[in-house]
């Protein structure tokens, strides 16, 4: 758990770049922070890990003050990831990934097979990337060793800082998946920063906006959207936000059995797992008419229909309500 | 059908030079001018007119179809051309030489005649190892192995430099110098490497140092790159001759005294440093000027001092290490050769394995070779230091000059080139620091490396290519200049030089300039092999990454 409490963070030149920000991040939670250029967002997330000393206020880590902790300690406990993915060069995509192990002393033996260990978690296959120089890798493959690197000692929090920005939309998707089903997995306790409002919902258990250095709204994406704190938040969010709420929702969980005769998988099949917003597009391609919806093995499981989708969000709207 | 334009060229210019320019020049003694001969001109077989003919030969060659067998050809007419002209010229002139008398004509006095090489002979070996690299170009672009170029492209000097063993070429007038030079040249070749070694060393030392610093605080590196840069200005031999007077001083002090005025310089130094920082956003223009001015001078003071005493002492320590004959000293100058040699191959070795325990063994044998070398080395300087010193009564009379310092010789000499050798080390180790990438030292930081750990790990290692760089630009300039030191007797290679103008023998000059061109391709050549083995193949300019 990560705990802001009354941070304040002032520049020479008089710039506040973080105003009095109250913020806490759940154990095994992704909390986005989120907001447009300049907010303060990148600040307040180095504070955390020392890298910048805050002005006033007080940052727990695990329950402790960070300023108890001698720096460098600190930051070997605190996975990193940035946009820039700053690789060494220098060093193979094993020594890269090896760096935080290695300054922990750890043994040799034990840091090649967490080596191999995390290049798969990341899915790079160990033989054919551990020794290649991080030039002779692809953007993203670079982004996955920067995930891989910044989990290098098994550190309990992680701060990523637009990981995966620095990628084209198709690759970003992917490396989103896969860090979402790795989380799963480990459930480390996240500050995630994005300026981008859909990956801030579809990665984010929680989500921070941000403006001009101070925590507007700290909500969950459902809530989020449905409720924006103010006009900011809500130009913030997008005039689809209705639109992003159908995406959080699983088709598999609002779908009907199909009655009578299943209907053909064709085309425009929507899977069981995908969002409530592709099956509302697979509808609008299908006149609105009947959509049958498939599990993994390809096999009609269900149908969607208008009726149904209107009723969920009928649901939906009674639930915020009460 | 692509002509092979360098054969073309190689092949004219060896071909044109060989018909229309001397080939050689008969010397009746060393002083005299010689009587030019042409190769067409010479009596005899009809090798001579061949070696013409085999000059124009490329020309037919070139308009062969690109492939492994023109460059097979056109490497083996190259090899021949190089190695007969200068064989050629060598068996013609034992026949010139004998008929010196009857060629020179009456009234000539002839002492010790000799063979001069001409232009032609320059101008033919040009254009033979043109036409060789036009081969060993489409060798290579045919994909032929390494071995092979490698053969073709040293086997004509390979077979030169056996006849030269087996003294065929004995008869030309530089080695006819050699040979009555040659262990003169060895002592200057020694001394001249020695200038170049020590200033490097010492230079290293500053030089990275700064850098190190002016990279480090941006309000001092503007002085600190103004500095070295104006000392490049002054010309080389203005420098020897300002050093005179006040190294010559300077010898004359107590050490004692010159170790007090050190430390009190350094203080002064260091608390105007802290004013100019504290004042330098306060002030502007001209106001800043004079302060970072002032700053500067202070400095230099006891920078000056450190690098005088130290590089004019390591210079008389390292020279009595790698030229005494005592018997300690030998073997230590064998362990050294011993143990570099041990530790290039282990590094070569352990670069081409995968990684694995192999390679961790032979990591640490690398390590352990040049721990080997270190210690040797310094026990060497160590034990050279003994020696040197053992006149010294005490310290409390000791004399700076005692400690190697004065006004003409090596001191000032090495002093020289140690200040010629900044502005290379400083600007580039500055400029590698400063072109590493923020996002990588970012990294760093935030995944707890701690800022010793940042600058062994990444930051030097990164800009290490640039260091290198300055490193050989640093020590090619020196090979240089180190020349000119032999106007203030300081010996080295430039002693033949300068002896050659004073007596209009270029024999003598070419005995001096020759080894300096070769010393500075050498050092070049292991400085960039240095760069092959310290450099990570993730950074290096070349896309050959190890393929591994
Ligand atoms: N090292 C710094 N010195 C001075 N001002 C800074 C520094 N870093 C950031 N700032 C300022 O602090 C504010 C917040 O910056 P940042 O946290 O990087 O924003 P974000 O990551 O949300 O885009 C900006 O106004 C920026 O100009
Ligand atoms: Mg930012």
């Amino acid at each position: 758990m990560i705990e802001f409490e009354r941070v304040v963070k002032d520049f020479a030149g008089g710039v506040r770049a973080v105003d009095t920000l109250d913020l806490i991040v759940e154990k095994g939670e992704i909390s986005v922070l989120i907001g447009p250029s300049g907010c303060g967002k990148t600040t307040s997330m180095r504070l955390v890990n020392r890298l910048i000393p805050l002005t006033s206020g007080r940052i727990t880590v695990e329950g402790r003050d960070n300023r108890e902790i001698a720096p460098e300690d600190l930051r070997r406990k605190i996975g990193y990831a940035i946009q820039q993915i700053g690789l060494f060069p220098h060093m193979t995509v094993g020594q890269n990934v090896a760096v935080v192990p290695r300054l922990l002393g750890w043994e040799e033996t034990r840091v090649a097979k967490r080596v191999d260990a995390l290049l798969e978690l990341v899915g790079l296959d160990p033989d054919i990337h551990r020794d290649v120089y991080p030039r002779q890798l692809s953007g993203g493959q670079q982004q996955r060793v920067g995930v891989a690197r910044a989990l290098g000692a098994d550190p309990p929090i992680m701060l990523m800082d637009e990981p995966f920005g620095a990628v084209d939309p198709i690759t970003r998707a992917v490396l989103q998946d896969e860090f979402l089903q790795i989380q799963a997995t480990i459930a480390k306790t996240v500050v995630f920063v994005t300026h981008d409002i859909d990956e801030a919902i579809k990665m984010g258990d929680r989500i921070a906006v941000m403006r001009e250095g101070k925590l507007v709204q700290y909500d969950t994406p459902q809530d989020l959207l449905a409720r924006p704190a103010d006009e900011f938040v809500r130009a913030f969010v997008g005039a689809d936000r209705e639109l992003k709420r159908l995406g959080l929702v699983r088709v598999r969980d609002v779908m009907s059995a199909p009655g009578g005769e299943p209907p053909e998988p064709g085309e425009d099949a929507v899977p069981e797992h995908a969002s409530v917003r592709d099956a509302l597009s697979a509808l609008v391609g299908r006149a609105f008419g009947e959509t049958p919806v498939v599990d993994a093995d390809g096999r009609v499981c269900g149908v969607i229909t208008l009726e149904a989708l209107r009723a969920a969000l009928r649901r939906e709207v009674e639930e915020r309500a009460s | 059908m692509p002509v092979n334009r360098v054969a073309v060229l190689g092949s004219l210019i060896a071909g044109l030079s060989l018909f229309f320019l001397p080939l050689v020049e008969l010397k009746p003694n060393r002083l005299a001018s010689g009587t030019p001969f042409y190769l067409l001109q010479l009596e005899g077989d009809l090798r001579y007119p061949v070696l013409f003919v085999l000059a124009l030969v490329p020309l037919v060659l070139a308009l062969r179809p690109p492939d492994a067998v023109r460059g097979t050809l056109l490497a083996g007419v190259g090899n021949a051309l190089l190695f007969l002209t200068l064989y050629l010229p060598a068996v013609a002139g034992e026949a010139l030489l004998l008929d010196a008398a009857a060629i020179l004509g009456e009234g000539v006095r002839i002492s010790n005649p000799r063979l001069l090489p001409s232009a032609a002979l320059a101008l033919g070996l040009f254009g033979s190892y043109t036409v060789l690299y036009a081969g060993v170009r489409d060798l290579a672009a045919a994909g032929v192995g390494r071995g092979a170029r490698a053969l073709a492209a040293w086997g004509g000097l390979a077979l030169v430099l056996l006849a030269a063993l087996a003294g065929r070429f004995d008869i030309y007038s530089i080695l006819v110098e050699f040979d009555v030079r040659g262990q003169q040249l060895a002592q200057r070749t020694v001394e001249h490497v020695m200038f170049v070694a020590v200033a490097l060393a010492i230079g290293l030392v500053l030089g990275v140092g700064l850098g190190l610093w002016a990279h480090r605080d941006r309000r001092v590196s503007p002085v600190i790159l103004y500095l070295v840069g104006i000392i490049q200005t002054i010309p080389s031999l203005a420098l020897f001759g300002v050093l005179l007077v006040p190294l010559a001083r300077l010898g004359d002090q107590r050490a004692m005294a010159v170790a007090v005025v050190f430390a009190l310089t350094l203080v002064a130094a260091a608390a105007a440093l802290a004013l100019f920082r504290w004042l330098a956003p306060r002030l502007r223009g001209a106001g800043r000027q004079v302060l970072l001015l002032a700053v500067a001078l202070l400095t230099a003071v006891p920078v000056a001092l450190l690098t005088v005493v130290l590089a004019s002492y390591l210079f008389r320590v390292s020279f009595i290490a790698f030229t005494s004959p005592v018997a300690t000293l030998a073997q230590l100058r064998t362990l050294m050769l011993v143990t570099l040699l041990a530790a290039v191959v282990l590094q070569v070795l352990a670069r081409r394995q995968r990684p694995g325990v192999a390679r961790s063994w032979l990591v640490r044998a690398t390590w352990l070779a040049s721990a080997g070398l270190v210690v040797a080395l310094v026990s060497a300087l160590v034990l050279a230091s003994q020696l040197f010193l053992a006149r010294v009564e005490s310290v409390s009379t000791l004399t700076v000059r005692e400690l190697g310092v004065s006004g003409i010789g090596p001191a000032p000499a090495v002093i020289a080139l140690t200040l010629y050798s900044l502005l290379p080390l400083v600007r580039n180790t500055y400029a590698g620091l400063v072109n590493v990438d923020p996002a990588v030292i970012d990294a760093g930081r935030g995944m707890g490396m701690s800022a010793p750990q940042r600058f062994m790990q990444i930051e030097l290692p990164l800009a290490l290519p640039v260091i290198m760089a300055g490193v050989r630009n640093a020590s090619v300039a020196l090979v240089g200049i180190a020349a000119i030191a032999t106007v203030i007797g300081a010996g080295g290679l430039g002693d033949f030089i300068l002896g050659g103008i004073i007596n209009t023998s270029i024999d003598q000059i070419l005995l001096g300039a020759l080894p300096a061109v070769l010393l500075a391709v050498f050092l070049d050549a292991v400085l960039r092999g240095g760069e092959g083995i310290l450099v990570s193949p993730g950074i290096r300019a070349s896309d050959e990454v190890a393929a591994s």
